[in-house]
């Protein structure tokens, strides 16, 4: 639970972030300027597809346990070391 | 393993599962930023030698390159330093996950990196506030400002949510490291931006205010970011490495306190005999030299913490840095409170002494500390056996040791000498050398101080290597391995 | 009275306000004065904001980082006296957003160094230091010939400036692009410039148009030669 309130929380922090750099390298009076808000703009989205991978990885790795666990119950029943 | 156990794991030990994978990426980055800061070190420090290697005006010249340096070596290397080990050690403190989940410490790591990168970026490409140790514009400040909130917020609810009943000293330092850096940078860094669509801006203070302002920055920017921070460091990692309590838990106490308490008013001892009020001046004197009794009471604390242990400092050369680092703790916290009595500062300040005094306390104190924390990390949190070679660390301890040896003496000799002709009188009453005589007297002593850094970034080199092949060795964990097994056969077995 | 050291330690909010008190005090004490005691700054005569082009020039100093090789500030000893002149006043940085200081001399102090050289030397100097002064680590400037000054905008720096606290008056905003391309044109009329910005040195552009050295020696050949010590009685110094 925590983790996907936080992945929210940050997800959004970040898309502001985004809009905020674009809108930067677009008015941009300097080199630095723009640099600076194509950077966040490439950061935000990096790490916006971050998050969502990380989300569906967790997800898959939850019904892989659970399956693997149905699985390992029918077959064998002790192997641990 | 059985499935029980397997479905019962995650849900048993779901309060202690440390947020590992944060810290190790701010050890990486802190190891790839010590190498980046060392070789702009070794860099600049041949252009002093030999000027000719200014070769690449404007990128390359020695003013738009030396913030990189500085830049690199204290926010970068000692900052992600700093951040990966504050949240490995409340964790493990704490006996809790760090608060706000994967998403906000990643946010952390990423925000800060995006930070370094770009203020070493804008100083080559001509934009600098020329505040020393905080030169970037003020754009960067600010996002820097929404990562530190960031960096607090997990901080203090991790020590929120613990476990433990006490917070532990090396929190107390880390705490107050965090808390006092948001403070200084924001204070420091008021200004008007000319467009907020530009970089440049004008500080808000002017003259002997805001060159009072920038030195309260700058000593508390050593006091707390380089001292407090790492005090918190090695308030874990040597009791750690070490297999014995702190020596004193009063003495931490009463030194903490007094530490963050008389840190604040040194400032204004890098402004003696100038345009800034006298008052002001003999304030910062005093309690400089009052600094010393909480310095040492810190340096005491760290080195009893062996005793019953001395003998791991034969075996164990991550904890011979370690303790190396509190005695050069000791020592340029001596030296600090000498320099900033104002006769001495009289003949040592615009010198090179006061370069070796910082290079005395980075090298020796910081790097060292960081690098006995990173030996000791870097086989814990990969799970690997031990080091990949004890004595490869032992040649990089003895080679980087040699490295500062030969980088503070070139120093205090050069800023002596420097003092000394500056105000030297000949017989007939006049000054005795014009100022280039002395940059000329200098001249074999910077290029022994050239030779003490290309030290440091060999032992340095080491330290890579062997880190390297410690994380390619075999892991002693089992867990993982079968995590990774699992999912291939099911994604099989559930097509 | 005592509060026991084990309530800090087991709450982290009290630990947090206890730590933030702690460090607040020195800077509170230290600073906040500074900009209320009167006689922080002396009263002395001749201190002006700077003129556009020197401001420019000065932006130019900043960015090349000339601040970590040259301080600005002559301490009160007598061999620096000898060596660059009349210690540092704090009034003579008190238009200066951000001050320059420094804290390390790898070349000489530049408090004073307006008026010591001519302008002909700042340009061979900058363009190539070893043409002068055979032993100098100073890196080549020559760059700084060929790269235009961008001052479209200046009157929006000085506009800054007011913001911070510098007296630029209306009339000096209005007329900063004026003054600025006066101030690198030794045929204009200065009268208007030097008005407004008395001892303002005019660095004549070589070629047509400014470049970014021209600014920089307009600032350099400012630097301390803006109050009058003939004027000025020991008490205006007394602090």
């Amino acid at each position: 639970m925590e983790e996907d309130t936080s992945a929210l929380i940050v997800g959004v922090l970040m898309a502001i972030f985004g809009l905020v750099g674009l809108f930067l390298a677009a008015n941009a009076r300097d080199l630095e300027m723009s640099i600076f808000g194509f950077s966040l703009v490439a950061l935000a989205c990096l790490f916006i597809f971050g998050l969502i991978r990380r989300h569906y990885d967790r997800i898959e790795s939850l019904r892989i346990t659970a399956v693997s666990a149905a699985t390992a119950s029918s077959t064998e029943s002790s192997s641990s070391e | 393993m059985s499935a029980a156990e397997i479905t019962a794991l995650p849900a048993a030990r779901s309060a202690v599962v440390y947020n590992d994978a944060v810290v190790k990426k701010f050890v990486i980055a802190s190891v790839f930023w010590a190498v980046v800061a060392f070789l702009v070190g070794v860099f600049i420090a041949a252009e002093l030698a030999w000027p000719q290697l200014n070769f690449w005006p404007p990128y390359l010249n020695f003013g738009r390159i030396r913030p990189v340096h500085t830049s690199a070596a204290i926010f970068a290397f000692g900052g992600s330093a700093l951040l990966g080990t504050s949240f490995h050690v409340v964790q493990r403190t704490c006996r809790a996950r760090l608060f706000g989940g994967e998403a906000l410490a990643d946010f952390v790591f990423w925000g800060y990196q995006l930070f370094i990168v770009m203020a070493a970026l804008s100083y080559v490409l001509g934009f600098s506030k020329s505040r020393e140790y905080s030169e970037p514009e003020w754009h960067l400040i600010l996002w820097l400002v929404i990562v530190w909130v960031a960096y607090l917020t997990i901080f203090v609810g991790t020590l929120v949510k613990r476990e433990e009943p006490h917070i532990y000293v090396a929190n107390w330092f880390y705490l107050s490291f965090i808390l006092t850096i948001a403070m200084l940078v924001i204070v420091n860094n008021l200004a008007i931006p000319v467009s907020v669509f530009g970089a440049k801006s004008y500080s808000l203070f002017s003259g002997a205010q805001d060159a009072l302002v920038q030195w309260w920055y700058g000593h508390n920017a050593v006091g707390f970011f380089l001292t407090a921070g790492f005090l918190g460091m090695m308030y874990y990692f040597i009791p750690k490495a070490a297999n014995r309590p702190i020596y004193s838990y009063r003495l931490s106490i009463v030194h903490f306190w007094s530490l963050i308490f008389i840190y604040i008013w040194a400032g204004p001892h890098h402004l003696h005999w100038t345009a800034l009020p006298d008052w002001t001046q003999t304030v910062g004197m005093a309690f400089s030299v009052m600094l010393w009794m909480p310095s040492w009471g810190g340096m005491i604390n760290g080195l009893m913490t062996l005793s019953g242990a001395w003998d791991k400092l034969r075996t164990d050369p991550g904890l011979r840095f370690s303790v190396t680092a509190v005695g050069f703790y000791g020592m340029s916290t001596f030296e600090g409170p000498v320099m900033s009595v104002r006769t001495v500062n009289a003949l040592s300040h615009y010198t090179d002494w006061g370069i070796g005094h910082v290079h005395s306390g980075s090298l020796g104190w910081v790097a060292f500390i960081t690098f006995g924390a990173i030996y000791y990390l870097v086989p814990a949190l990969w799970q690997r056996k031990g080091l990949y070679s004890t004595r490869l660390a032992a040649w990089h301890y003895w080679i980087a040791t040699l490295g500062i040896v030969l980088y503070i003496t070139s120093m205090w000799v050069a800023g002596i000498m420097e003092g000394l002709m500056w105000r030297a009188y000949d017989a007939q009453g006049f000054l005795q050398y014009s100022f280039i005589d002395s940059i000329n007297a200098v001249h074999p002593l910077y290029v022994v101080r050239w030779l003490g850094g290309m030290f440091f970034l060999t032992g340095m080199l080491m330290m890579v290597y062997n880190l390297f092949m410690t994380v390619r060795s075999p892991s002693t964990a089992t867990r993982p391995a079968e995590a990774i097994e699992i999912p291939a056969i099911v994604g099989v077995a559930g097509e | 009275m005592f509060i026991r050291h084990e309530t800090l330690e087991k709450n982290a909010f009290y630990l947090l306000v206890a730590a933030l008190v702690t460090v607040a005090i020195g800077g509170l004490v230290e600073i906040v004065p500074q900009f209320f005691i009167e006689n922080t700054i002396e009263k002395v005569k001749g201190v002006r904001p700077y003129s556009p082009l020197e401001l420019a020039g000065r932006n130019i100093y900043i960015r090349e980082g000339c601040y970590l090789c040259h301080s600005q500030q002559i301490r009160a000893l007598r061999d620096e006296v000898e060596r660059y002149g009349h210690y540092s006043l704090a009034a003579e940085s008190m238009y200066d957003h951000p001050f320059q200081w420094g804290s390390k001399r790898i070349g000489p102090d530049l408090a004073r160094v307006g008026g010591k050289y001519s302008n002909d030397w700042h340009y061979a100097h900058l363009r190539n230091p070893q043409s002068v002064v055979p032993e100098s680590l100073m890196p080549r400037y020559a760059f700084l010939e060929e790269t235009p000054l961008s001052y479209e905008r200046i009157a929006e720096d000085l506009r800054t400036n007011r913001a911070v606290g510098v007296p630029y008056t209306d009339e000096d905003i209005a007329n900063a692009r004026a003054d600025l391309e006066a101030q690198a044109d030794a045929n204009a009329n200065h009268d208007a410039l030097l008005k407004r910005y008395p001892k303002a040195v005019i660095v004549p552009a070589i070629g047509h148009t400014i470049t970014e050295m021209d600014a920089l020696i307009a600032y350099l050949q400012v630097l301390g030669t803006m109050v009058n010590f003939a004027d000025t009685s020991e008490e205006q110094l007394q602090r």
